[in-house]
């Protein structure tokens, strides 16, 4: 059975008439399920529980961005197929998976390729694309084996769990694989650290390293931000880790891995 | 930077291509590690490194980079400064015109170009491939920890 959850802002006008193409089609692949309609007294986690409690085997988010991140703690570790059908916008996450806005989705959806992806954890919160850390006097403990330090404090740090990226001193792109096992860790932005910081100003130097677990800790600042998935914000210091193969969701053919 | 040295290194990082298993490192110039780095897959150095540095593929050390460390890699590319007790490859160490090393050396194959400094032993004997370098897997202490 599928659940359709849809955001509160899906109830807007503007998005009708794309919903009810959404609804045709998913008629016609012979997927329509059970509709949740998310509102500001209704609780999502419940929502869930229930739906998984009644036999649901897929939950399917409709929505944004900010939608996926607040479904994707709730079915993680969950029996339950993950699928996204991607409106309004922005779609950052679902487009990494290889998901089509509107109603092209719902051919994804109905053509079932699922993957059990991995989920990066920073204290006890999942993310599933990057944490990023802009900038900030830091120490990075890896694995417990070694310690990063940025000599720059301009210096950004992403963790990436699923996302691709470009170091300025490779001629490759990396795409950060979520089924490695592996969070991928980039420091970038500002010169080198000491004398160089003056005399090579522009010139960056990324690093990256691969890693399961971290440490960040503030040496000289009581507390820095970390933003996980653009959205959700922890302070240091934080535990990082990655979680293997926590989500089962339903990705499309031109998926970023 | 010469273009051999880009050319080696454009090789090296073709990340789309290689296996799951592989993994790869850029140490840039405006990081320094300490402690034991172990990996298996290709690094690139640019920056600082000390401890000791492990890996069961290829190591290449950028003209800029300053390792106070042990070595141990399938080949070793420098361009760079090595200060340690054990620089081993079991392949090949393959030294640049600005490349410096203060340490014991051993690989089959050793290739120094004019205005590189070896100070130290010499070992040219077969040495042994890094075989356990992979990282600490959290699930086996997980285990430990139950019992």
């Amino acid at each position: 059975m599928y659940v359709y959850l849809y955001d509160t802002f899906v109830a807007e006008p503007k998005w009708q008439s794309q919903i009810a193409r959404i609804e045709n089609r998913l008629t016609d692949l012979g997927i329509a399920g059970r509709i949740c309609r998310l509102s500001i007294l209704t609780s999502l986690e419940e929502i869930i529980t229930e739906a998984i409690k009644k036999g649901a085997d897929t939950i399917v988010a409709v929505g944004n961005d900010n939608t996926v991140r607040k479904v994707i703690p709730l079915v993680a570790s969950q029996t339950v197929s993950f699928g996204i059908i991607p409106v309004g916008g922005p779609s950052r996450l679902a487009e990494l998976l290889g998901i089509p806005e509107g109603e092209k989705a719902c051919d994804v959806l109905s053509a079932r390729v699922v993957e059990r992806l991995d989920l990066g954890k920073v204290n006890e919160q999942y993310f599933l694309t990057q944490l990023e850390i802009p900038f900030g006097d830091l120490e990075l403990s890896l694995d417990n084996q070694y310690t990063v330090r940025p000599l720059n404090p301009e210096q950004s740090i992403t963790i990436y769990n699923l996302g691709i990226f470009s170091p300025k001193n490779s001629p490759e792109n990396y795409k950060s694989n979520p089924r490695d096992g592996l969070l991928e860790l980039v420091v970038s932005g500002g010169a080198s650290g000491g004398l160089g910081h003056w005399f090579k100003k522009g010139e960056e130097h990324n690093s990256v390293f691969s890693l399961r677990t971290a440490r960040i800790n503030c040496p000289q600042t009581s507390q820095q931000s970390v933003i996980a998935d653009g959205y959700t914000v922890v302070n240091t210091p934080v535990k990082i880790a990655v979680a293997p193969k926590r989500l089962k969701v339903v990705v499309g053919k031109n998926r970023a891995f | 930077m010469g273009v051999d040295y880009l050319l080696t290194y454009t090789n090296m990082f073709t990340k789309d291509n290689k296996t799951d298993s592989e993994t790869e490192t850029i140490i840039g110039q405006s990081v320094r590690v300490e402690g034991n780095f172990t990996s298996q897959g290709n690094i690139v150095v640019e920056g600082g490194v000390a401890g000791t540095l492990k890996t069961s593929g290829n190591l290449r050390i950028g003209p800029n980079a300053k390792l106070k460390a042990d070595v141990q890699a399938k080949s070793i590319f420098t361009s760079g400064e090595i200060r340690g007790n054990n620089i081993i490859a079991s392949e090949k160490i393959e030294m640049t015109k600005t490349a410096k090393i203060f340490g014991n050396v051993q690989a089959p194959t050793i290739s120094m170009e004019a205005g590189a400094i070896l100070n130290g032993k010499v070992n040219m004997s077969a040495a042994p491939e890094v075989v356990d370098a992979s990282l600490p897997l959290p699930e086996k202490k997980e285990r430990k920890n139950n019992k």
